[in-house]
């Protein structure tokens, strides 16, 4: 047999299954029907009534059932966020903890963990938070949130710093300055330099209390010289809303403290006097 | 080949023969059905008569209603009447028709029987199962009838000096099983109507009989009292009692045949219309029936509300109320009545209604005041059962019991702690989100030492540590050092830990030195300086009060840390609060209705 032929035969074949198929159907359809005993359609009658009357009766009913807020699961748990939704969220607060919980998230890559959270120190920078200070806190919101930024950043480590040496080039200004201050507590001696430079002439008192810690930490005696300059340094702060009553409050300089507690580190003997600090002789 | 298996596979599922070529396809086109067993039908039918269908017995209402039990006592009146009233003409076996006929023949007993003031009653309860034959018509197959039944007349006579008087009082009560011989209840279908979107006609067919023993007596005197004559029915016998002209006596007591019960109905409909039905109408004898029926595949109930899980929040009000209703879906409908609730008792609440009210498949509720325990709220059950009044004869499914959560709204002021305490401070300083610390922690929300903003405060050497208006952050809170958020009850307990942890250095620190002393804390830290200098050396400069350069000052950094000792979502199980762990973040409507 041709091709065509074998063609031809397969095609009048299927066309008498489909014909059969569907006499089957009507067949089986009207068996079915005929078949029906009363008690069936008694018991179908009862169904279809109960049905209608349960239905009739629910749509009556009072009571509703809760549904899920936005943001959470059936149980009104916190769903999982999107990382980058989470650093953009209204709350500088929320925000700091999602920056904290994804410097910890294991499955994304340490650089890339390190671009997201640069990009929310640079948001930061470009348009503070303008909430109230955090009860306890002797910084603004704002300085707060960029402090723990830079330190989030550079708990990243090492593996982080070709990130932020990336960023602390490619801006200006404060972002800059905080970059630095990130790849200082990445452990990056490099930043040693800037930050000394930061803590003579940054206008900023969060700034220059941030480069002296990280000059301690990363044990610049090269840093000395502006360290012991900065024990006079002008910044000062008091804490906001303390919620421990009873102690005196007490004005602040952030920066000479942290100068002299990295002078100490690198083996500087200081020691308080008044409001400041003076090196031992 | 394959083609071939093919089709052969496409005619077995259509269940078409492909002929003797394809001897496999026989067996499932006459495969027997499955054996699956015809359902049950369950019945109940109210009937009730008023008039002269339901009469049970008497002098006059036996020939009026012609019942069987009166026979006897018809042919002894008759014999009276023949004597006293010169009834020559009366048969033997009179009918109320010829009874009726007499005593209007003429002037001498003017009156219309059809218009005697007696009363006769008669309810029956059936409740009975069905059973479908091969044909599929249902039978009787099991079944009980309980009845009530009365007769009451007293009737005067007058004609001239010969006053009639006659009196029955009968009346019984009781129980039968229905014997299938003697009673049927059917339903048939009938023929399928010819014309296009006609339905099939069902037949329900009640024929019921069942003995029914009454108690009572009747009498008649005539004569204006010269001729009395009595009978009384107890327990299945009769006795007469005649006196005639001061001569007469009592007879001794005899068994007699029980009167006849019954319940006679018939109704032709579609089948969706016969499965329940209520109608009146006037027998044969004018008699007033009454009927009212359901048939339903299973005796049972179903909680509607409060549905599956519900949360039943108490409003915000001052008592706190929860009123709203309970509702049931009842099958048979007609049992509706006799559903029996038993609401979840929660101590320190005021509820309605009380037990013995509650009953019906609507039920309204009502709790009041919330309770002080928060162990009182939470999870509790609805508890509903079909088992009183004639649905205790029938077997009935009760409902599953449904869960319920009873909930407080969180941030209004309605607890057992008053009007100046939020509810979530009353309820979580109950739960572990305490910590052990609840007699020590105040609620400081209204006081002026709460700052805005302020979730707590400790103040230095006080013995209480206070906590503040958590909804003014709604109940959110990030603790920036430790990177942990916390919200609802979590946050409650991180704040308690939070000040407490204050108190703790205070207690342990600051105590035995006398007090907090600025000279012994050079850098202001709240961290005694010889301390840091001794057993936090590396860990402190006690040159330092943010020795971390956190933006907090030492102590603090060690308290916020001190926060991650909460694990969170400890206290969920506890927390009924609305919103909260157990209900989620969207609140039901409070209260009710």
């Amino acid at each position: 047999m041709s091709a065509r032929g074998r063609r031809s035969l397969w095609l009048a074949l299927a066309a008498a299954a489909v014909v059969l198929i569907a006499v089957g159907t009507v067949i089986v359809a009207r068996r079915s029907r005929s078949s029906q005993q009363p008690a069936d359609v008694v018991a179908a009658a009862i169904a279809e009534r109960r049905a209608r009357a349960v239905a009739a009766a629910k749509a009556g009913a009072k009571s509703a059932r809760p549904t899920p807020a936005r943001g959470t699961d059936s149980r009104g748990k916190p769903a999982a966020r999107d990382p980058q939704r989470a650093l953009r969220d209204s709350s500088w607060e929320s925000r700091l903890v999602a920056a904290k919980a994804l410097a910890k998230r294991a499955n994304v890559p340490v650089p890339r963990r390190a671009e997201l959270l640069l990009a929310a120190l640079r948001r930061e920078v470009s348009a503070p938070t303008t909430a109230p200070p955090a009860g306890g806190s002797y910084l603004s919101a704002s300085s707060l949130s960029k402090l723990h930024l830079a330190q989030t950043l550079g708990a990243l480590g090492a593996e982080a710093t070709p990130v932020l040496r990336q960023g602390a080039a490619a801006s200006g200004g404060e972002a800059r300055e905080w970059t630095l201050i990130a790849l200082g507590y990445a452990g990056a001696r490099e930043a040693a330099p800037p930050l000394r430079q930061l803590l003579a002439t940054s206008p900023r008192g969060e700034v220059r209390m941030s480069a002296a810690h990280v000059l301690g930490k990363l044990r610049d005696r090269d840093a000395i010289p502006a360290l012991r300059a900065a024990l006079a340094d002008p910044f000062t702060a008091t804490v906001a809303r303390d919620d421990v009553r009873g102690a005196p409050s007490r004005r602040l300089y952030p920066v000479r403290a942290r100068a002299a507690s990295a002078l100490r580190t690198l083996g500087v003997a200081v020691e308080r006097r008044g409001d400041g600090f003076v090196v031992r002789q | 080949m394959l083609l071939r298996r093919a089709l052969l596979a496409i005619l077995l599922v259509a269940g078409v023969s492909a002929g003797p070529a394809a001897p496999t396809a026989e067996p499932a086109r006459q495969a027997p059905r499955p054996d699956t067993p015809r359902p049950q039908l369950q019945g109940l039918l109210r009937y009730k008569v008023r008039g002269p269908t339901a009469i049970q017995g008497g002098f006059l209402s036996s020939f009026l209603g012609g019942t069987v039990g009166g026979a006897l006592l018809m042919e002894r009146m008759t014999n009276a009447l023949r004597i006293f009233a010169g009834a020559k003409g009366l048969s033997n076996n009179p009918g109320s028709k010829e009874v009726n006929d007499f005593l209007r023949q003429g002037s001498k007993i003017p009156i219309d029987v059809a218009s005697l003031p007696f009363y006769a009653s008669l309810d029956v309860d059936l409740v009975f199962t069905l059973e479908p034959d091969d044909k599929g018509n249902y039978h009787l197959v099991s079944g009980t009838a309980k009845w009530t039944a009365g007769t009451k007349a007293d009737v005067r006579i007058a004609d001239g000096d010969n006053v009639q008087h006659f009196i029955d009082n009968y009346a019984g009560d009781g129980t039968a099983v229905l014997d299938t011989s003697t009673s049927s209840i059917t339903i048939t279908a009938g023929e399928r109507p010819a014309g296009k979107n006609q339905r099939r006609p069902y037949t329900l067919d009640v024929n019921v009989g069942f003995p029914m023993v009454v108690n009572g007596n009747s009498m008649w005197s005539a004569l204006s009292g010269h001729a009395v004559m009595r009978v009384q029915d107890r327990g299945g016998t009769r006795q007469y009692t005649m006196q005639m002209l001061g001569m007469g006596g009592t007879e001794p007591p005899e068994p007699i045949t029980p009167h006849g019960g019954f319940a006679v109905y018939t109704r032709t409909a579609p089948l969706g219309d016969l499965l329940s039905g209520r109608e009146t109408y006037q027998d044969l004898m004018d008699s007033g029936v009454f009927v009212e029926y359901e048939l339903y595949p299973s005796c049972e109930a179903e909680i509607l509300a409060p549905e599956p899980d519900e949360m039943l929040v108490f409003d915000e009000l001052s008592p706190g109320r929860i009123d709203r209703d309970a509702r049931a879906r009842v099958l048979p409908n007609l049992w509706r009545d006799f559903v029996e609730w038993e609401l979840p008792y929660l101590e320190g609440t005021r509820s309605e209604p009380d037990p013995v009210d509650m009953v019906g498949d609507s039920l309204p509720y009502l709790y009041e005041r919330l309770p002080p325990k928060n162990s009182t709220l939470g999870d509790r059950f609805f508890r509903a059962k079909l088992a009183s009044g004639p649905a205790s004869r029938g077997n009935c499914k009760s409902p599953e019991p449904q869960h319920v959560r009873f909930l407080f709204p969180r941030e209004a002021r309605n607890s057992a702690s008053g009007p100046y305490v939020p509810n979530w401070f009353h309820y979580w300083t109950q739960t572990k989100a305490a910590q052990g610390h609840a007699s020590v922690v105040e609620y400081g929300g209204n006081g002026p030492s709460c700052e805005p903003k302020d979730r707590g405060y400790y103040k230095l050497g006080q013995e209480f540590i206070f906590v503040c208006d958590l909804s003014q952050d709604d109940f959110k809170k990030y603790n920036t050092v430790a990177g942990i958020s916390f919200e609802g009850i979590d946050e409650f307990a991180s704040v308690v830990l939070h000040e407490w942890t204050h108190k703790v250095h205070y207690n342990q620190w600051w105590k035995p030195r006398g007090g907090y002393k600025p000279e012994l804390d050079a850098d202001s830290d709240r961290i005694p300086d010889s301390m840091e200098a001794d057993s936090l050396e590396h860990v402190f400069d006690p040159l330092d009060w943010d020795t971390w350069n956190s933006g907090y000052s030492d102590e603090h950094v060690l308290v916020y840390l001190a926060e991650e000792a909460w694990a969170k979502g400890s206290a969920d199980r506890e927390d009924w609060a609305c919103p909260g762990r157990q209900s989620g973040n969207k609140c039901p409507t409070s209260g009710g209705r």
